[in-house]
């Protein structure tokens, strides 16, 4: 596009990255050509569809938080934006596995999708 | 936790919510618009954030109207914003089955409560009265490449340009049926983009379609330009709009590297040997829009199908009102007619809530009147056009996915593996038990995304009628939440059902 924006950093998936601001984080993502938001079980890359907030495919984890859709998140300087890519808490994890993990004191718990014994 | 009794509360802050909100605080009421998104307009008055720097995507005539009400809502001291904000369950307008009803022998409170979660955590609304607008989002159509990288709705690549300043890629093609097409690819020129190719599935009208064109003019010209002036900027940029064209699919491994197009007869049937391959990085599609009635379903109003209006459809009456005391409904939820029809019904459900209210006389009420019922009439005109002439023909599109295609993007699950369960389980006979067979539809979408596409696959193996299929049963809370959200509703005595307990 014609003007040149501002650019924040943003560490994603725990490498610093150059990004454009005033946008959402998906948008940035997008014109930063890091499209992918996360993969899905399959190991399919997946990346913004509806980019209005409804189809959740580009949810990520924000600063520890799971589920934040990149569509409806302005980008911030500093933001920790994980994927899931770099063995980083799964955006998807409806259970926030990795948190119970610690509050369960490692205990091995079993994928909550429950695929394998169905 | 706090709780807030405005006198209006309008959830959906696009065309439909604006105007409902100017025109019920220009009465003397009381509003307060809930939306999620971090600025009003909805989808078609989207908006940069204002400190980004460079030109406002609504600076063209085709966007004065939405303008002037964005601004005339902004600057009215009834009108109050709760931006980021996302109304997730009505309660207290019904006894439901599955324990979200207050419990026996609760007073009942004059109204529903909406519950809400934004910036500040949970929040209990108990208006006078509700109009919900939560608009529409674009028609999912699942094809073999739907869930690659660079694959959107037509909607989502506009939202990108006039929302974040942001081209969905550098060679884009667009296909579907929905005139919205023309006017992003327009768009997306005059912002840089090449636009490979516009591709729509059905033909040019026949000349007794325009001839029906012609009556729906009156009242819908700034529509009719808008629709001219895109063609006319993408004729100066020699981008090819073909009809009788359809996208089969989108190839690629880790991103979309190509669209693979064909040609379809009358019916949208593919001829074969005519599929040709496109170079591109990224794909829109845009055959028309659903409703976004999950919140209006979930609290009880009742809905009906209707196949080229959108879908699901809320029942509604000349004043909008839905089929609950105290809700009304007003935009696309009533059935896909775009913005200009939208702003008329929001007007419209405006006049009768500020009535009920007490706060419109009825020689006022009746004076308005007219002039709106007008301003409906001749978009609805408009809408039923559109209709007529672009409605996405589903069998057609779902005959696009194969065995292999996903059709629930959240839960991986594939149309054959539907088409699996159907074979096993010859009794099935509603979206909600395959749901509940295959998890089709239990991801964080909550089914908006698989909803309509499972519906089509049912009645095409079954032949049970769409209507007796569906839809998914809406259930709080409408998005995804935090359980922590749900904790503190239930905590602060609003009659929200507790989350389920983990007993160790």
């Amino acid at each position: 596009m014609s003007d040149h924006p501002a650019q924040v950093s943003i560490t994603l998936d725990g490498r610093p990255h150059s990004v454009p601001a005033g946008r959402s984080l998906a948008a940035a993502l997008i014109a930063t050509e890091h499209p992918v938001t996360r993969h899905d079980r399959a190991g399919r890359p997946r990346a913004p569809y509806c980019g209005m907030g409804v189809c959740f495919d580009c949810a990520v984890t924000v600063d520890g938080t799971p589920l934040v859709r990149a569509c409806q998140e302005p980008v911030r300087a500093g933001m920790r934006v994980d994927t899931g890519r770099a063995g980083g808490p799964d955006p998807r994890d409806r259970v926030g596995r990795s948190d119970l993990r610690d509050r369960v004191g490692g205990s091995d718990l079993r994928d909550d999708t429950g695929r394998e014994d169905v | 936790m706090t709780t807030t009794e405005p006198q209006l509360l309008i959830v959906g802050a696009g065309p439909a919510g604006l105007a409902a909100a100017v025109a019920a605080a220009h009465h003397g009421a009381q509003v307060l618009v809930v939306d999620e998104q971090a600025r009003p307009g909805g989808q078609i008055w989207r908006r940069p954030d204002p400190g980004a720097g460079g030109s406002d995507p609504l600076a063209g005539p085709a966007y004065a109207a939405g303008r002037a009400l964005l601004a005339r809502a902004a600057a009215h001291p009834r009108i109050t914003f709760a931006h980021d904000t996302t109304a997730w369950g009505v309660f207290g307008t019904q006894t439901t089955p599955d324990g979200f009803a207050a419990p026996p022998g609760t007073p009942v409170p004059e109204g529903p409560r909406v519950a809400v979660h934004g910036p500040a955590g949970v929040e209990v609304l108990l208006p006078r009265a509700l109009l919900l607008t939560a608009g529409a989002y674009d028609l999912p159509v699942p094809v073999p490449g739907w869930t690659l990288p660079g694959f959107f709705t037509v909607g989502g690549i506009q939202a990108l340009l006039k929302g974040h300043r942001t081209l969905a890629g550098r060679r884009i093609v667009l296909a579907g049926a929905h005139p919205l097409l023309l006017i992003a690819a327009a768009q997306l020129v005059r912002a840089g983009a090449d636009v490979a190719e516009v591709a729509f599935a059905q033909g040019l009208p026949h000349p007794a379609e325009l001839t029906r064109a012609l009556a729906a003019l009156p009242g819908n010209r700034a529509k009719v330009t808008e629709g001219l002036a895109a063609l006319r900027t993408l004729r100066q940029a020699g981008v090819p709009i073909r009809t009788h064209t359809l996208l089969l699919r989108a190839d690629g491994e880790e991103h979309v590297t190509a669209a693979v197009l064909v040609r379809v007869d009358r019916d949208w049937r593919p001829v074969p040997g005519t599929e040709r391959t496109v170079a591109c990085d990224t794909v829109g599609t845009g055959y028309g829009f659903v409703p976004s009635t999950e919140l209006a379903r979930q609290a009880g109003c009742a809905a009906t199908w209707n196949g080229p209006a959108g879908g699901w459809v809320l029942v509604h009456d000349h004043a909008m009102r839905t089929t609950l005391p105290h809700i009304w409904a007003a935009g696309e939820l009533t059935g896909i007619a775009g913005a200009e029809h939208a702003v008329a019904a929001g007007k419209r459900a405006a006049l009768d809530i500020c009535r009920s209210l007490g706060i419109l006389d009825a020689a006022a009420h009746d004076q308005e009147l007219p002039a709106v019922e007008r301003e409906l009439a001749a978009t609805t005109r408009m809408a039923r056009l559109l209709e007529h002439t672009c409605a996405p023909d589903r069998a057609a599109l779902h005959a696009l996915a194969d065995d292999d295609t996903l059709l629930c993007r959240c839960e991986e699950v594939t149309y054959g593996q539907i088409r699996c369960t159907l074979r096993e389980n010859p009794g099935l006979g509603t979206a909600d038990a395959v749901k509940l067979l295959t998890r089709a539809g239990m991801g964080p979408c909550q089914g908006r995304m698989c909803g309509p596409a499972l519906v089509e696959l049912l009645h095409q193996e079954t032949h049970i009628p769409r209507e007796t299929l569906g839809p998914f049963t809406a259930r709080p809370p409408i998005k995804p939440l935090p359980v922590s959200a749900l904790a503190e509703a239930h905590d602060a005595g609003t009659h929200i059902p507790a989350p389920p307990v983990d007993t160790p």
